[in-house]
């Protein structure tokens, strides 16, 4: 099984041409913050005044390491660091012809090769750069930590390009499980064939297709026979925001109440996106849809949406969180504390889920404006375990994008007016507030609230 | 008998190059590694650095057990190849046992070729091409008051500095009019000859060896010119050759080296060559050419793996030469077509050069691409430079900047177009 590793990564629209990375470098490896020592160069571009870097690129298939001939360079499989073991090092430098990216350089003063080793893990120009033109990119942690696992759902679904129902189904039940059944009513899941076509499933798990009415109702009844048969069956819900907060909400509230024991994933795309995009319980203030459509009467949907997360969070469910597939740790994270308190009682999860269909986008923008809606805090991350009795934010909501640049990305908000956006602004402002009010230290015990 | 989906004979740069690539393609297939040596792989060009003391013998290894453990591959050593029979896909080793392969690439590498003196056959004289060699080079070095190398390539040569570091009195003698020929051009040649010969060695060049016998306890050997050279220590370093008659009646075409095509495809099919056993598509060049390096063997090793394990998208640009060398403090390099006479097929030079400090830049052009650089202590990427000589990237305005910055023209050039 490949594996994947950090990376440093340099945003070269970030980057001034400071040199603080290169005397970072060379102080922490050498003691002295002379360039000659570092490990990372500064190139200036004359064409554009834009500067590029030389930096060991830690390749997967090192061709320093294919030329060294006392064996002195080896790619460190744990760390996918590229190692240099000075011991062993000749001198020869024919390192610094093998490479092609100007990753291994002849110190003259030292008198031997340098490369860049991550400081083992935290390194030094990463931390020094003031302008956040060097990252060092962790997404491989998701890689390393579920690339292993199998997606549970058949290649040849129809979703449309650039659907986040689709990445998010298959990531989901790679973590869940195979020991699962899935239920998934009408709406685009089960449109796009996640149920199955032509007598096959499309999962290689039991999966059945209830009614827009009653989704946690059966899977409710399905845990309760397993259960009695001394069989511990996760049931995991994908279901719409239709079938969550509208036509849904009857039997799901029950559920929640009874502390059925299923996982419910609400996949909010904020509309009846698989009928022609009606609106529903969970599209916001504002947003264009066909049946809120803008004209001369009417500039989008009037009334805010029902904040479906908080209301479940007021059912006691044992479980809840708001999750975005930009934040696909977070949302890890989340799905392994859902199974968990799956086998006490409700976990509900709502994701939002951008459509690029019927919200209008280039569908290359997905994850982007999945990452903005949290980055402006129109929806912000967070989690409740009745257990604990708290809710906590799992990103941080101090220093928001202003909610403007979420609205610019999508088509369904193009016509705001000032006016609309102030309001949306407001609300904004006023959901963290609430949510602060229930987070930490703050939050009352909701169960004092029943009659 | 055993079978293994891949067989690799050597286990050097471009056998080890290769067994990477297969498992990288393949997780599951099997491959076995066998070397005619009963030790862990090691690099001819670590020799002369087990020769000079800097390396104990004991100590240097291209990979151990445990690395062959974790790619799950087999590696035999101290088995050499007797046979190939291609037609029943077979290996005969030299114990007799015979293995069976899917695939099988010939990684053999080259041997030491000496020159045809009269009486050499006579007189005790050392290669350096094994450990072996080295450890008893490096005994006798000690010994020795007056060393001989024939061949003023990058082994001769390297060897010189180090007799001469021993405080032994050296002399080189070199066929062509300089040292280093075809890998420096004259005007880096003259230069490198001024650091030695200040250094005590004397370089003795466009000479022949005619003859050599035993003297005074030590040998003689006599040149075209007449003059008659004593020394108690004889090294042959005039160059290398693959020994491939274990080939024989496989069908598999060879010339100074197994002919291969560009994904390192032999006459035969299921059989692959790499390496210095190999005769390759060059990056400059129509005919496939005899050219040993280090870098030109593990990219050929790599090729070759990619395509035995079905990555068919890869095809090898060509062998390209690639040395560098160090000498008395200074280092220097050769890439491509650096020691090119200018005026040759539309090449100009750009050359700059000075003594003190030593600094040498050759810079070789071809229109408006990079084919050559030889640098002496220039503070360059060479492997940037080499890359672009691969790549035949058009350089427009910046090769005017190359003179002035080389480094920094490479990397902006690096990172616009392929970093």
């Amino acid at each position: 099984m490949a594996t994947s590793y950090p990376t440093i990564a340099f945003y070269p629209d970030q980057c001034d041409g400071c040199g603080k990375c290169v005397e970072a470098c060379a102080k922490a490896s050498e003691g002295d913050p002379s360039p000659e020592h570092s490990r990372i160069r500064v190139a200036r571009d004359l064409r554009d005044n834009s500067y590029r870097i030389t930096l060991c690129r830690q390749c997967a298939q090192p061709r320093c390491v294919s030329v060294c001939p006392g064996g002195a360079l080896s790619k460190n499989t744990q760390t996918g660091v590229v190692e240099w073991d000075e011991e062993r090092c000749v001198g020869c430098r024919l390192c610094t012809l093998a490479c092609a990216y100007g990753g291994i350089l002849w110190d003259p003063s030292r008198e031997k090769v340098v490369k860049c080793d991550h400081c083992g893990g935290a390194p030094a120009c990463v931390d020094a750069c003031p302008r956040g033109a060097l990252k060092l990119s962790g997404a491989s942690e998701i890689y390393r930590r579920w690339g292993d696992l199998e997606d549970l759902f058949v290649p040849g679904i129809s979703a449309c390009l650039g659907c986040n129902s689709e990445l998010l189904v298959r990531h989901t039940l790679r973590r869940v499980g195979p020991n699962t059944v899935v239920a998934t009513p009408p709406g685009c899941i089960a449109g796009v064939g996640a149920v199955g076509v032509n007598g096959r499933t499309s999962t290689k798990t039991p999966v059945f297709h209830p009614l827009l009415t009653n989704t946690a109702a059966m899977l409710a009844g399905a845990r309760r026979y397993y259960n009695r048969i001394g069989r511990d069956v996760t049931m995991l819900a994908f279901a719409g925001d239709g079938g969550t907060a509208d036509v849904g909400f009857q039997s799901l509230s029950g559920a929640a109440e009874r502390g059925e024991q299923m996982i419910y994933i609400c996949v909010d795309n904020e509309g009846y996106m698989n009928t022609g995009v009606q609106r529903s319980g969970t599209t916001p203030y504002g947003a264009w849809t066909s049946t809120t459509p803008v004209g001369s009467k009417l500039r989008g949907k009037t009334r805010d949406a029902k904040p479906m997360p908080l209301l479940m969070v007021m059912h006691n469910c044992e479980y809840v969180a708001t999750a975005s597939t930009a934040f696909m740790e977070d949302y890890y994270d989340k799905l392994d504390k859902a199974v968990q308190a799956s086998r006490r009682g409700m976990a509900y999860i709502h994701v939002f889920s951008p459509c690029p269909t019927g919200w209008r986008f280039p569908p290359s923008e997905l994850i982007n404006i999945s990452r903005k809606a949290v980055e402006t805090n129109f929806f912000p991350l967070w989690e409740f375990d009745l257990e604990a009795n708290r809710l906590r934010f799992t990103h941080g909501v101090a220093d928001p994008l202003p909610v403007d640049v979420f609205l610019s990305l999508i088509g369904k908000y193009r016509h705001l007016d000032e006016e609309q956006k102030s309001v949306i602004r407001r609300k904004t402002a006023e959901r963290i507030r609430l949510l602060e009010k229930f987070a930490d230290g703050e939050r009352p015990d909701l169960s004092t609230l029943a009659a | 008998m055993t079978l293994y989906d891949y067989m690799i004979i050597g286990c050097s740069h471009a056998g080890l190059a290769a067994a990477d690539a297969v498992r990288a393609v393949d997780p599951a297939g099997g491959i076995l590694l066998v070397d005619r040596e009963d030790r862990l792989p090691y690099s001819p060009t670590i020799l002369p650095y087990v020769l000079s003391g800097e390396v104990p013998p004991g100590n240097t290894r291209l990979r151990d057990e445990n690395a062959f453990r974790k790619m799950r591959a087999v590696f035999r050593p101290g088995e050499e190849a007797v046979r190939v029979m291609a037609g029943a896909q077979r290996v005969e080793l030299s114990s007799g046992e015979e293995i069976g392969y899917g695939k099988l690439l010939v990684a053999t590498g080259a041997r030491p070729v000496a020159p045809l003196i009269q009486g050499l056959q006579e007189v005790s004289y050392h290669v350096l091409r094994t450990m072996g060699d080295a450890a008893r080079l490096r005994e006798h070095m000690l010994a020795a008051r007056k060393a001989l190398i024939l061949g003023a390539g990058l082994i001769g040569m390297h060897a010189a500095e180090i007799f001469s570091a021993s405080g032994a009195h050296v002399t080189v003698v070199e066929s062509m009019p300089q040292v280093l020929p075809g890998t420096f051009d004259p005007g880096a040649a003259a230069l490198l000859e001024e650091v030695f010969e200040a250094h005590g060695v004397r370089l003795l060049k466009g000479r022949t060896a005619l003859s050599v016998e035993r003297k005074d306890g030590g040998l003689s050997l006599s040149l075209n010119t007449g003059e008659e050279i004593a020394a108690d220590l004889l090294l042959v370093a005039t160059g290398v050759r693959p020994r491939l008659d274990f080939l024989e009646g496989s069908g598999v075409r060879t010339d100074v080296g197994i002919l291969v095509d560009e994904r390192m495809r032999t006459s035969v099919p299921g059989i692959w060559a790499a390496g210095d056993a190999a005769q390759a598509p060059q990056l400059f060049g129509t005919e496939p050419a005899f050219s040993p390096t280090v870098t030109n063997a593990a990219d050929q090793g790599r090729t070759a793996g990619l395509d035995m394990a079905g990555e068919l998208d890869q095809v090898y640009g060509g062998a390209v030469i690639a040395s560098t060398t160090s000498f008395f403090g200074h280092r220097a390099f050769s890439l491509g077509l650096g020691a090119a006479e200018s005026g040759e097929e539309g090449l100009e030079c750009l050359v700059q050069s000075g003594k003190d400090p030593l600094r040498y830049g050759r810079y070789v052009f071809q229109g408006n691409r990079l084919v050559g650089v030889v640098g002496i202590s220039l503070d360059v990427d060479p492997g940037i430079f080499l890359e672009l000589i691969r790549r035949g990237v058009e350089l427009d305005q910046v090769k005017g900047a190359m003179g002035e910055n080389p480094a920094e023209t490479g990397r902006l050039l690096m990172a616009r177009v392929w970093g």
